[in-house]
């Protein structure tokens, strides 16, 4: 019985190992990128464009910061040239068992495979107190940079060097295409803000756009949650009917966030709740992603539907 | 205008004035300079982002010149005509004044941009502060350089301490564990197995001590260590490279071995307070062993991972050894003498499910116990291997809200086990013992509300459960088990677990059981990654 089973499983194995292993390779891009969030695989194909192929890990409609380190993102990550986090601790929770899961040297920490945005720019909320007691905080600052389309040009350059870096052949197509990402923000910009202007308010769910609340300059006004990471408490909620009564502004949250707390919110202050994908579709382009940023310019003024 | 600049003779800092005034002056060059400051926060996004674009055209420049300038520099070498000399000459210093002037531009902007850096943050402190006490410290310079940021030291190992504490009642006052290792067909006679039974009441069942780190740039380590009732043991202290050939990883050290799904799990990421039946009754718990493990994951269209492991062999249930104890009767097999193999493979479904089966295999060169049944000589020794097949399938459902709520987790493991034992004593019959035992589970977990889930588990041990010695043939029935549970996890650091088993053991005779847990645990220090 033993020696039999010993040779099944022998047998089995060079018929997975050797008979599907060398797969016939067709002509593929030259950078195979692998994106943690949508919006870096958005950034990936604004500068890689047709040299690159990208795999998104974390889908939009759900929370980056919770998910499980699954088999499909080792494989991903098993033949990345070039893995592109956001960093800043957002994918702490599962990156690096994939990374671990993968055994790729190139896309580990430290290697020219490896990139991570927050690394690259000044964040806001950086040099918190790194206290747990406080929620679930960011030492390094806040992740949710991909919320602020200046940023995001200012990462572009990076990107492209890193590109460059790994295929030199092309660096100057990815060096162009990143001027061309930063002259559409550049042109957009002064639109967003001037539509921004005098916005009266808003309250928002987490940290998540802070960013964009800072780069049109309005006030934040409150948080749904009471400390990051943790779902809104009724008296948090009551504290802020209280403070936020009488005054006008609008409500934001994403797709997974609960509809309780901004529910409970509308009744009481009588403001507009705006529920939105936070991230761009998975496969987006940069005009996707201008035009995501566009509608979520109409939500922090109140105007969106 | 280098060449006018130079006409004048003048130094640096002369230089910088004169850039700036005319910057003021001329004011396209650079818009919105240091003359109209700007003043709300998105006057200083925009000129911060301004300033950090000219700085990328300022870099790419000098980086042109820094080049054109070296093939100057190997043309001068080359040429021997006057006029080409000085020509040459004369184009060399233009490049190097022109990149004196990048570099003045450079400094200049530097300069603006470090308070503006500070001013978008203070004034973002404004409406933030109120609601968090945190608020928007006072901003550094750009981390420039660095690939990687975190919460911590990276040069340090990443310390967590993960206490378990618990409270327990049962009906069979607290003798539960002794009763789970005494099942009809799973004796382990002579194994150093320690009985841990929780006291009814209160205890800390264990402080889990864990480090993590990179060694080098080719090894990562990890070392976690269980402290229970004051002493300390190694659970786990390995090393795993980093950068082989790709997918392929080698693990040295002593480690959870690969089997299985719930083996290489520490106790902390149990679904349940307790270890599934299968994995105490064949296993000790599970397999934990000092060896060399190598496993490789080829580049195909689906997640296969196939593994290999040489152990020292030291598994109570499996790789008992006697040889010391017993030094004139038995021989010490040289180590290893465990192998396994495993494989997983893992289908592409897309972000909501993912489903991952697996098969493995061990064999153990060297099992030794001592005698049992009153048919057996007294004093008799038994020797012999021993092998094991185990299979798993675990499906996990993920509906993409926050804190876990309505996802679904279903896993099931199978595992056959036989042990094929000889009399060392000349005794006549010869004594044998030839043990088949099985065991299964299978466990779901879903979320019923934000942070809470709710879990059954039943377990199965000797639905295949036959001795053969030289009198025969002898089955045993079988024995089970049902556990519920419902957890609360504050946060991911935190977790509240309330539980309770039901058990119908066969030790002898039909014994059942009562029994309930209630469980705190928590995760002190870095945040741990998690995998599937």
């Amino acid at each position: 019985m033993l020696p039999s089973v010993v040779r099944l499983v022998g047998l089995v194995g060079i018929v997975l190992v050797f008979g599907v292993g060398p797969a016939p390779v067709s002509a593929e891009p030259s950078l195979r990128i692998v994106a943690t969030t949508s919006s870096m695989g958005m950034l990936a194909r604004a500068i890689g464009g047709d040299a690159v192929d990208v795999r998104v890990l974390a889908p939009p409609d759900r929370d980056a910061h919770y998910l499980l380190a699954r088999p499909s993102m080792m494989l991903a990550l098993r033949r990345a040239d070039l893995l592109l986090a956001v960093g800043a601790d957002l994918e702490v929770g599962w990156l690096p068992a994939a990374i671990r899961g993968a055994g790729n040297g190139r896309i580990v920490p430290g290697q020219p495979g490896y990139f991570e945005g927050a690394a690259q720019l000044v964040l806001l909320e950086r040099d918190q107190l790194a206290d747990r007691g406080r929620g679930d905080v960011h030492p390094a600052g806040n992740p949710h940079f991909y919320m602020d389309p200046s940023r995001m040009a200012l990462l572009a350059r990076a990107v492209a060097g890193r590109l460059a870096a790994l295929d030199p052949g092309r660096a100057e197509y990815f060096a162009d295409r990143a001027v061309v990402f930063g002259d559409e923000v550049a042109r957009r910009l002064p639109d967003w803000r001037a539509r921004a202007s005098g916005a009266a308010g808003v309250v928002l769910y987490h940290k998540d756009l802070v960013y964009l609340a800072v780069l049109l300059d309005a006030p934040v006004r409150g948080y749904v949650e009471p400390v990051p990471g943790i779902p809104p408490t009724a008296s948090h909620l009551r504290e802020l009917v209280t403070r936020l009564d009488g005054s006008d502004g609008v409500i934001l949250y994403t797709s997974f966030q609960s509809a309780d707390g901004p529910e409970f919110l509308e009744r009481h202050l009588g403001w507009t709740r705006i529920r939105r994908q936070l991230e761009v579709d998975l496969d987006a382009d940069s005009a996707a992603y201008l035009d995501h940023i566009d509608a979520w310019v109409d939500a922090m003024t109140g105007s969106s539907p | 205008m280098g060449r006018l600049w130079v006409g004048w003779g003048m130094g640096r800092q002369a230089l910088i004035c004169v850039a700036l005034c005319i910057c003021a002056t001329l004011g396209p060059a650079l818009p919105a300079s240091a003359a109209a400051r700007p003043r709300t926060p998105a006057e200083i996004e925009a000129r911060r982002l301004e300033i950090a674009l000219r700085l990328v055209e300022l870099a790419d420049e000098d980086a042109r010149l820094a080049a054109n300038g070296a093939q100057l520099a190997v043309q001068l070498t080359e040429a021997l005509d006057q006029d080409t000399r000085a020509a040459l000459e004369d184009a060399v210093a233009q490049v190097g004044y022109r990149r004196g002037e990048l570099a003045d531009e450079r400094a200049a902007l530097e300069a603006e941009a470090r308070p503006l850096e500070a001013i978008v943050t203070r004034n973002a402190t404004g409406p933030l502060s109120t609601l968090d006490p945190v608020g928007l410290a006072g901003a550094q310079p750009p981390p420039a350089g660095t690939e990687q940021v975190g919460a911590g030291n990276a040069f340090n190992p990443a310390i967590t301490i993960i206490p378990d504490g618990l409270y327990t009642n049962d009906t069979r006052r607290g003798r539960v564990g002794e009763l789970l290792r005494t099942v009809d067909g799973f004796r382990a006679t002579g194994a150093g197995l320690d009985v841990a039974d929780s006291p009814r009441g209160f205890s800390l069942r264990e402080v889990e001590l864990a480090f993590s780190g990179a060694v080098d740039p080719y090894f990562d380590a990890w070392a976690t260590f269980g402290i229970a009732d004051g002493e300390i043991e190694a659970e786990e202290v390995f090393v795993q490279t980093r950068r082989l050939l790709p997918g392929l990883q080698v693990r040295a050290g002593r480690f959870f071995s690969g089997i299985g799904y719930l083996n290489r799990q520490h106790t902390h990421q149990w679904a349940f307070v307790d270890q599934a039946l299968p994995y105490e009754a064949l296993f000790g718990g599970r397999l934990e062993e000092t060896g060399v493990q190598v496993t490789w994951l080829p580049a195909l269209p689906v997640y296969l991972q196939l593994g290999f492991e040489a152990l020292q062999g030291e598994n109570p249930l499996i790789a008992n050894q006697l040889a010391e104890s017993n030094a004139d009767r038995l021989e010490q097999t040289a180590g290893p003498r465990l192998f396994t193999g495993f494989v997983k493979l893992a289908p592409e479904l897309g972000y909501d499910h993912t489903l991952q089966v697996g098969a493995s295999f061990g064999r153990s060169r060297s099992h030794q116990e001592t005698a049992v049944a009153p048919s057996e000589p007294v004093g008799e020794l038994f020797e012999g291997t021993a092998w094991f097949l185990g299979a798993e399938g675990i499906w996990r459902y993920d509906s993409g809200r926050q804190y876990g709520e309505r996802d679904v987790t279903l896993v099931g493991e199978y595992f056959y086990r036989v042990k094929d034992l000889d009399g060392t004593t000349s005794a006549m019959p010869p004594a044998m013992r030839v043990s088949r035992q099985d065991g299964i589970y299978v466990q779901a977990v879903y979320g019923i509300a934000p942070r809470w889930t709710v879990g059954g588990r039943a377990d199965a041990i000797g639905r295949r459960n036959r001795l053969e010695t030289p009198l025969g043939r002898a089955e045993s029935p079988s024995s089970s088990r049902v556990a519920l549970d419902v957890t609360f996890d504050p946060t991911e650091f935190s977790r509240l677990r309330v539980q309770y088993n039901h058990g119908r053991i066969w030790s002898g005779q039909r014994e059942t059981y009562h029994q309930m847990y209630v469980q705190f645990q928590m995760s002190l220090g870095v945040h741990g990654a998690h995998r599937f």
